[in-house]
């Protein structure tokens, strides 16, 4: 017996239809402390990023040309339904911790910051599948309101095949059903896909059809992004009298 | 996500196996722009529209699939109650809901933000889905056109009276179909009250005395079985008997020899068994195995000629019992052959209660006990649904320029030519053969591509794959494949361009050393499409020195060379005797005899066995995990026990410790005076067989992959992609070993090929019983109304029964006439003796003459009487010596 992921008229198991992101809520600049900080919610998954710098570097090695991006991935041990104490140094936390990293390296102007670093905390209070496409949205959004100029947008959602359906951002039920799981980080105004993780085998014919769909949910994620920050920035700058 | 879409979230509780409490959260979405049907889906100038609720859709699914019922809406609520209910009748209501012309329609009420209903605190799931179903029912009353009604189907009387008071219609199944007036729906009705009986029946058993013993509850069951006080498992009913046994994993049995002790368990139910002195009683059921069933009512039945009447209804397969049935029809049903499908069984009940399902039509035509026959072995044979047509290319299809661009070109290089039984339509094969330069024999086998047409996933995927097997019966074939891919674009006919996968070897004709083998698609374009007797013919006429005849030729040298290696490597040939019928036009039988088998029939088949070893060979060097072998475990030395035991009294004996020993002491089986000795072991040898399997090589085992009757440590089927799913799923799997498929989940999850495959080898074994029972319908109605004395052998003799073989006809059958008292059986010697005529005696191997009748007993159950003809017996043992050497005369009567 197995479960249906679409019902006969069409519906996903939580309501929605298989193109439909899930709700987004985001706030920026939660800790005056940090240099930047986003709290992201992508349906239940919810996380927060801070990020400090670019500041002088404390260990490792600073680059002459360029700064440095160093990210933490880590999960809170009520993250999920059972709760399990997660360090930030196990397999799966230094994978998407290398993940965020080159991504973000990707779009951070990193030659505008000579001999620093950057740093970026990601961690997961509540996990419903998608946590690193949540992380790179969250980190895109805490990097602007640090002040750090970027290329350019990242968005990042994941597609997913089930029933014979590319199902967009996927949750944790659909994650866990066994079908193959395609993250993405799309760079909006270059069309360029900057990320993409791909750990399941899937037959070649739906692999584009999986990216599209992947790729059309990130642009529903970046709209969603742009207006908000684009609200923020009109909010600041009447706050200092610019507009 | 848009912005009238409302978000919470469910909150579910779940214990884990570990006994922790896990709290899940899941997100749901409440949308408004969920459509409800009326206009798409649902007429618009319905009558009415109907809501039924779980039980009806439970219990009345027959009358929902009639096909009368129509614009019925099905509400989320009760799709995902029915679903934990009865997976099956789940998938039978998506069916519906995808047909289109059903006029079913599924309403998502949970994710509609007005139909919506959050369970309340201390409120019970279920009354949480009647308001559910109930709110859903108002919102479509206050939505839709007010001068349509909507109905509220339910038997439930509280759930109507709560309903009337929100002043929602709601009425019974029954008074709808009643208003309805179409009097055959009734039938199709369960009748009321319904009640669960696998529930305990713990208060009323005090009360009264009743005729069966009251189940446990799942509790006492659950208590019982762990701490061993009761067994779990299948149950047999022995056919037309009262008694049945289970058997245990173990492999010890358990029987139960009263009909009290079965208590209302149907052959196939999942039991629980308490011992009670040297037999079992069934205390609970745990799994009932009840299908629709063929049968006919009693034809002792008084027929009433108005109103409904009780009737009993004898099903066709005798393990089952007659079952009670209401009908107003009787008059009409009496003659026909209908189904029916068991609601419940009462505990004060002798016989199950249940109801009409269908006509199949008149007792005794060929078409309806033939479609008996396919019913009764599950063959699906309906016609191909729409959806799966819709996969089908244009009959005007052609092989376009870039498909041709990327296939080896066959059509005018090579000699290809198929060799297939007279009438053969479904031409999966071809072969060519040439001559190297370098004296090396270039060899084809050139393979029907079906997965070209066949896309992974499509519904025709879909349905070849739960068809599994074309099945083939005395007078027509069930096809796995609609008949434009069987017939027409994937059979290999001659002087047309087909699309093939081939399979090219290059051989040396005198060491048979294989030196190169490679698999690709092609195109083909068959010279000639021959019978065994054409190409037999043409072999045989020295002055035909055409290129097909040469190329023949080539293949049949070739091909006896491989087969004598084969045989010394192992190999068994075990076939026994296929009869074959004439039929007339209106496919009555005119004639029965023997299959003729021709030298070219084992050319063919010897090619065909290669390329089957090769494919499987390529499978399982690129895929070690996921080949779609075929495995033939050796017989188990047990069986062979009494076979050698009674081929012992004649001095016979068998080497059975290997397939090799076996085949060389089978070679040379004979006795002086019965020239069918060498063919009736070859039979029994047979029976003692295993079924041979399909199975995914990740699966078992290596040493398990061996296939005992071909003698070769792995095999598979390829060759046969018209009329075998399993050969489809070998040609995607060699597609991906020479890159032009891609693999796909549907074959690398090994949970997913596992439920292919079992259900491919029940349709295969299922597929030979519908084959079985379809000659024993043409035996019986060749030999209805004849009264045929015939030769026949002695295949088998024990204390209870006799087993001959009818030569002329080469079948086998039990000895009909033969009671037990006026005989004595020595058991030493394995001979039965005459207790009145102490000449007449019965031994494996002796000659008899029998004599061929065709009795008709009650319920329309014909069967065949084989019974021995006494003073022919007797005259035959004085004069044995001369009728030694006699062919069997013809005596009809």
């Amino acid at each position: 017996m197995s479960t249906e992921f679409i019902s006969p008229s069409g519906l996903r198991l939580d309501g929605r239809r298989p193109h439909e992101i899930r709700h987004i809520h985001f706030q920026q600049n939660l800790f005056p402390k940090a240099s930047g900080s986003c709290y992201f919610e992508q349906g239940n998954t919810k996380v927060i990023v801070t990020v400090y710098g670019p500041r002088e570097v404390t260990r490792g090695i600073s680059l002459m040309g360029r700064a440095v991006i160093n990210c933490e991935y880590s999960m809170a041990t009520f993250a999920t339904g059972e709760r399990r104490p997660r360090g930030k140094g196990d397999r799966r936390s230094m994978e998407i911790s290398q993940l965020l990293q080159k991504t973000l390296e990707s779009v951070v102007l990193v030659e505008k910051f000579p001999r620093t670093q950057i740093d970026v905390f990601a961690h997961v209070i509540q996990a419903d599948g998608g946590t690193r496409c949540a992380c790179l949205n969250a980190a895109t959004l805490a990097l602007m309101d640090a002040g750090i100029p970027l290329k350019d947008f990242v968005v990042s959602c994941a597609a997913g095949y089930l029933d014979n359906t590319p199902l967009c951002d996927l949750n944790f039920v659909e994650d866990s059903a066994g079908g193959p799981d395609l993250p993405i980080a799309y760079l909006p105004t270059s069309g360029n896909v900057a990320m993409i993780q791909m750990d399941s085998k899937v037959s070649l014919d739906h692999f584009e059809n999986i990216l599209e769909t992947a790729i059309q949910g990130a642009k529903q994620i970046y709209s969603i992004l742009q207006r908000g920050v684009e609200e923020r920035v009109k909010e600041l700058a009447k706050s200092k009298g610019l507009s | 996500m848009m912005s009238n879409i409302i978000r919470h979230n469910d909150i579910i509780l779940k214990k884990t196996r570990r006994g922790r409490i896990l709290k899940t959260v899941r997100e749901h979405y409440l949308r408004t722009d969920i459509s409800n049907g009326i206009g798409t889906i649902l007429d618009l100038n319905a009558d009415s529209y109907l809501i039924p609720d779980v039980n009806t859709c439970l219990y009345q699914i027959d009358v929902l699939e009639s096909g009368k019922v129509k614009n019925v809406i099905i509400l989320q609520t009760v799709l995902n109650e029915a679903r934990s209910h009865n997976y099956s009748l789940f998938k039978r209501l998506k069916i519906l809901l995808n047909r289109k012309e059903k006029k079913f329609f599924m309403f998502s009420n949970e994710h509609h933000k007005d139909t919506y209903v959050k369970r309340m605190k201390s409120e019970s799931l279920i009354n949480r889905n009647i308001r559910a179903i109930q709110n859903a029912a108002i919102w479509y009353q206050r939505t839709s056109n007010q001068s349509i009604p909507i109905y509220l189907i339910t038997n439930d009387k509280e759930s109507q009276e709560k309903s009337s008071k929100m002043e929602i219609l709601s009425m019974t199944i029954h008074d709808y179909i009643a208003k309805l007036g179409i009097p055959s729906l009734n039938d199709l009705l369960v009748t009321n009250n319904l009640s669960i009986d696998t529930s305990a029946f713990s208060n009323e058993s005090s009360s009264k005395s009743k005729l069966f013993t009251p189940y446990w509850s799942s509790i006492q069951i659950k208590k019982a079985l762990a701490a061993n006080e009761v067994v779990q498992g299948k149950i047999s009913i022995r056919p037309g008997s009262q008694k049945g046994f289970v058997e245990l994993n173990n492999g010890k049995r358990i029987s139960i020899n009263s009909y009290k002790y079965i208590n209302r368990s149907i052959d196939g139910d999942v039991v629980v068994i308490q011992h009670k002195d040297q037999e079992g009683e069934v205390v609970g059921v745990v799994k009932r195995n009840w299908r629709i069933y063929c049968g006919s009512i009693d034809e002792e039945t008084e027929i009433k000629n108005n109103g409904s009447q009780w009737v009993f209804f004898v099903p066709v397969d005798r393990k089952i019992p007659k079952i009670r049935i209401r009908t107003s029809q009787a008059a009409e049903l009496i003659t026909k052959r209908i189904t029916v499908a068991i609601d419940s069984w009462d505990i004060n009940s002798t016989t199950p209660q249940g109801h009409y399902i269908s006509t199949i039509g008149e007792i005794g035509e060929i078409e309806t006990e033939t479609e008996v026959v396919l019913r009764e072995a599950n063959v699906p044979h309906y016609e191909f649904p729409e959806e799966v047509m819709a996969c089908l290319p244009k009959e005007d299809w052609t092989i376009s320029s870039s498909e041709l661009s990327k296939r080896k070109d066959y059509r005018y290089s090579r000699c290809v030519v198929s060799v297939d039984p007279p009438g053969c339509k479904d031409i999966d094969d071809a072969l060519h053969a040439k001559l190297l330069p370098n004296g090396n024999l270039e060899i084809g086998v050139h393979i029907a591509d079906v997965t070209h047409f066949v896309k992974e996933n499509s519904a025709l995927d879909a349905e070849a794959a739960h068809r599994s097997t074309s099945v083939y019966l005395v007078h027509k074939r069930i096809d796995m494949l609609p008949k434009v891919l069987t017939e027409q674009l994937c059979s290999l006919r001659a002087n047309v361009n087909r699309l093939a996968f081939s399979c090219i070897w290059e051989i040396n004709p005198n060491t048979l050393e294989i030196i190169s083998n490679e698999f690709h698609k092609s195109v083909i374009r068959s010279r000639a499409a021959f019978t065994y007797e054409q190409a037999q013919n043409i072999i045989d006429n020295q002055n035909d020195t055409s290129e097909i005849a040469v190329s023949l030729r080539l293949l049949q040298d070739l091909g006896k060379k491989l087969r004598k290696r084969r045989f010394e490597a192992g190999a068994l040939a075990l076939a026994s005797p296929a009869v074959k019928f004439g039929l007339d036009t209106d496919k009555n039988p005119t004639d029965l005899e023997l299959y003729q088998l021709r030298e070219t029939n084992s050319t063919v088949e010897e090619f065909m066995l290669l390329a089957n070893q090769a494919a499987s060979a390529q499978m399982l060097k690129m895929f070690p995990h996921l080949a779609v072998l075929r495995r033939h475990p050796p017989p188990d030395s047990s069986r062979f026990e009494s076979l050698l035991k009674s081929l012992n009294t004649r001095g016979l004996s068998l080497d059975v410790a290997s397939s090799k020993g076996l085949n060389d002491t089978l070679e040379k089986i004979a006795l002086p005076g019965n020239d069918y000795v060498n063919t009736i072991v070859r039979m029994l040898v047979t029976r003692c067989m295993q079924q041979a399997k399909y199975f995914s090589s990740g699966d078992r085992s290596s040493d398990e992959y061996y296939h005992y009757g071909l003698a070769m440590p792995i095999y598979t089927h390829f060759t046969s992609p018209i009329r075998r799913y399993a050969d489809v799923l070998v040609h995607r799997l060699l597609g991906c070993t020479i890159g032009i498929y891609s693999l796909s989940k549907g074959i690398t999850e090994r949970e997913n090929m596992r439920k292919t495959l079992s259900n491919t080898n029940e349709r295969t074994r299922m597929a030979q019983i519908a084959d079985r029972e379809s000659i024993s319908l043409y035996t019986l109605i060749f030999f209805k109304e004849k009264d045929i004395i015939a030769d026949a052998s002695v295949m088998s003799v024990d204390s209870k029964n006799v087993q001959v073989f009818i030569q002329k006809y080469g079948f086998s059958h039990e000895l009909t006439s033969h009671e037990n008292e006026n005989w004595t059986f020595d058991e030493e010697n394995e001979i039965l003796t005459n207790n009145i005529d102490e000449n007449l005696k019965l031994q494996i191997f002796d000659k008899i003459q029998v004599r061929i009748r065709v009795v008709v007993g009650r319920y329309h159950r014909s069967r065949l009487n084989v019974s021995l003809v006494t003073e022919s017996r007797i005259r035959n043992r004085s004069t044995d010596r001369e009728i030694s050497n006699e062919r069997p005369t013809k005596k009809t009567k």
